[in-house]
């Protein structure tokens, strides 16, 4: 049972991003007695039966000499991940401008994963893209690119707008061998295109992970007199009477992030709600027993069939 | 409850101006900076009415401060009955002190009327709750100012004049054109022309000429070409301050309708005479009097109706509660804006 509970608030306030991302990665040890970073090692072995074809080098001989059966070795990841994160930078995501913003919530979320993989000995690259402006750091490993990951992303601030489908596929191209996609997003824009995007990315062999972060002033409308609403990316204004439109937007927000939930399930990818009032340390652990429960499923499927 | 000062009420007009600023505010509504509008198109907004208030409890508060100062300005007097016994007695007074010549001519005993006549208004303004006295040698042309006066201070009003009561201080028509809620008094000085004062009489007829509506006054019929000449002179000096009018002309006599107090007519054309070359004989005309009679029809009281919408200046007003509610209503105002103000709002 996680004893730790770090203040979004507190945690948001430091100004030490790398302090910030080892605080959360340490509350997610406390009380545990088995820690779930190693859920996130893709590192996975088990047996099925041999059959024609198979490279002969993954026999298992001794499991022959024991049964008399032929059973190949699988590995479904070399012990060396290799991460990328992609990270929603847009202006959407300096929501809400009083608190815990969303962007300096995934940042948090993202300097503390790049810790966890950098520590485990895991390639972790980093990919954004606002406005056709790229930034992106390659997958590599080490306390020195660490340092340089949580750099890159403290000098992030948030503006214009995510092209979340063309980042992801990017990101998919980016990564040589097979690995592992983490969008932190609000996933407002391109909705269908991301998934699309996602799907191509899943096609390509990547593990696809989607951290979708809201606030949550996002579920409801906070403000109770009329507000000209304007548009954080496109800059539109509206004016909305929010006692009125109050019930008719929850439903369709609801409604989005159901979508989100039912077609990431759909299509196998591991999708996961961050609220930014939630503590970060035990969102993160939260995050990372909830892959390893997943991959878990995967092997007990894998092993029935 | 009596307000002083009813005429602060015009101030209610400036209610317009909050309930315009909520009206308009909608099109100037805060701004607030949201992740995105995409659920809120969807969404069948109901689009802020043009015709609706915008906060209407803040704006509630508002008017309520501007009733309030209003009210405040408008001097309110809560009416005790000690505070109505006031009321009741309260009389505004405008006293008009004949100074015409003809008074100064007189005596009562052995104090000229004059004097007598200031004396009287000096005793009639003390015992008045508010006063104001007129000296004037044209009566006539100060008592609609007096009434004026009288109207503005509300209440019981008495318009008195004292006078010696000489034709062509007052007339009909003057009384006539004071509003029927004044009373009007005539406070006659009775007396006898002082020898060493009195001016000789005429060495020439008198004749009053036939009253109308529009001219009234006495007529001096003139012997001579010589006197003749004179009042023409008058009639067409800018610096002669006596209304004479020409209405006839028999053979070398004019038939001239002076305006006004014939005693001060006559001091005047001496006056006039004195620097004429060559000298005139001089004329004047001794007083003729208002017939009592006329007078006492003249006379009426105040209307006591009046009195319930009396304006009591002595007393003091209880503005200063209202004051106090309307410091409650303004804190509350600043909490309810703060209130408002801490919605999260926009970076």
């Amino acid at each position: 049972m996680a004893a730790s509970a770090l203040s979004p608030a507190v945690v948001a306030a430091i100004d030490d991003l790398a302090l910030a991302a080892r605080l959360v990665v340490e509350g997610t040890r406390v009380g545990e007695h088995r820690s779930p970073l190693q859920g996130f090692s893709t590192e996975f072995r088990q047996h099925r039966p041999y059959q024609q074809g198979d490279d002969l080098k993954y026999l298992d001989w001794k499991a022959y000499a024991r049964t008399d059966r032929l059973y190949t070795r699988q590995f479904r990841e070399t012990t060396n991940l290799a991460a990328m994160l992609v990270v929603d930078t847009s202006a959407s995501m300096a929501f809400p401008a009083e608190g815990v913003s969303k962007f300096r919530y995934a940042s948090i979320i993202a300097a503390a994963l790049a810790h966890v993989l950098t520590t485990h000995g895991d390639t972790v690259g980093l990919l954004s893209s606002v406005d056709d402006q790229w930034s992106y750091l390659p997958p590599r490993g080490g306390p020195l690119h660490r340092r340089t990951l949580i750099n890159q992303i403290d000098q992030w601030t948030p503006a214009g707008q995510f092209d979340a489908p063309r980042a992801i596929e990017r990101g998919a191209e980016l990564l040589k061998r097979r690995g592992v996609i983490i969008v932190l997003s609000d996933l407002y824009e391109h909705e269908e295109e991301t998934r699309r995007a996602l799907r191509r990315a899943q096609r390509r062999g990547h593990d696809v992970v989607v951290w979708h972060v809201i606030a949550p002033e996002e579920r409801a409308l906070p403000v109770t007199a009329d507000r000209t609403f304007v548009d954080l990316e496109s800059g539109a204004e509206r004016v909305i009477d929010p006692r009125t439109a109050r019930t008719a937007y929850a439903a369709a927000f609801s409604a989005f992030l159901e979508r989100w939930a039912r077609s990431s399930q759909q299509d196998g990818i591991d999708y996961a709600l961050v609220s930014t009032d939630e503590a970060p340390d035990r969102a993160l652990r939260r995050l990372l027993v909830q892959r390893s429960r997943r991959l878990h499923a995967d092997v007990v499927d894998a092993g029935v069939r | 409850m009596r307000w002083l000062l009813p005429m602060a009420w015009v101030g209610l007009v400036a209610v317009a101006v909050p309930i315009l600023v909520h009206l308009l505010s909608r099109d100037t509504a805060a701004r607030y900076f949201f992740p995105s509008l995409r659920f809120l198109d969807r969404v069948v907004v109901q689009p802020a009415r043009r015709t609706r208030l915008t906060d209407p409890w803040l704006l509630l508060v508002r008017c309520a401060i501007i009733v309030g100062a209003v009210a405040a300005l408008a001097r309110p007097l809560w009416t005790t009955a000690a505070r109505e016994r006031t009321l009741a007695s309260w009389t505004a007074r405008a006293v008009i002190v004949d100074t015409s010549v003809s008074m100064a001519a007189r005596r009562v005993g052995t104090e000229r009327a004059l004097d007598a006549a200031r004396a009287r208004a000096d005793v009639l303004l003390d015992s008045a709750s508010a006063a104001i006295r007129i000296e004037t040698g044209q009566p006539r042309e100060a008592i609609m100012g007096a009434a004026r006066w009288l109207t503005w201070q509300g209440g019981r009003g008495e318009l008195i004049l004292v006078t010696d009561g000489q034709r062509g201080t007052l007339e009909a028509a003057d009384v006539a054109a004071v509003p029927a809620t004044i009373g009007i008094r005539i406070d006659v000085i009775d007396g006898v022309l002082d020898p060493a004062a009195a001016l000789p009489d005429p060495p020439f007829p008198v004749r009053v000429l036939e009253r109308s509506d529009s001219v009234t006054g006495e007529a001096f019929p003139l012997l001579t070409r010589a006197q003749s000449e004179l009042v023409r002179r008058i009639e067409t000096d800018p610096l002669s301050r006596l209304p004479i009018q020409v209405v006839r002309v028999v053979g070398d006599t004019l038939d001239v309708l002076a305006m006004g107090d014939a005693y001060d007519l006559a001091a005047t054309l001496r006056a006039t005479q004195r620097s004429l070359q060559p000298p005139l004989a001089v004329f004047e005309s001794d007083t003729v009097r208002i017939p009592a009679a006329v007078m006492d029809t003249w006379e009426r009281a105040a209307e006591e109706a009046v009195v319930a919408r009396d304006i009591a200046r002595d007393e003091r007003s209880d503005a200063r509660w209202v004051w106090a509610l309307v410091l409650v209503l303004l804190a509350a105002e600043a909490v309810m804006r703060r209130r408002l103000a801490a919605v999260v709002e926009a970076p």
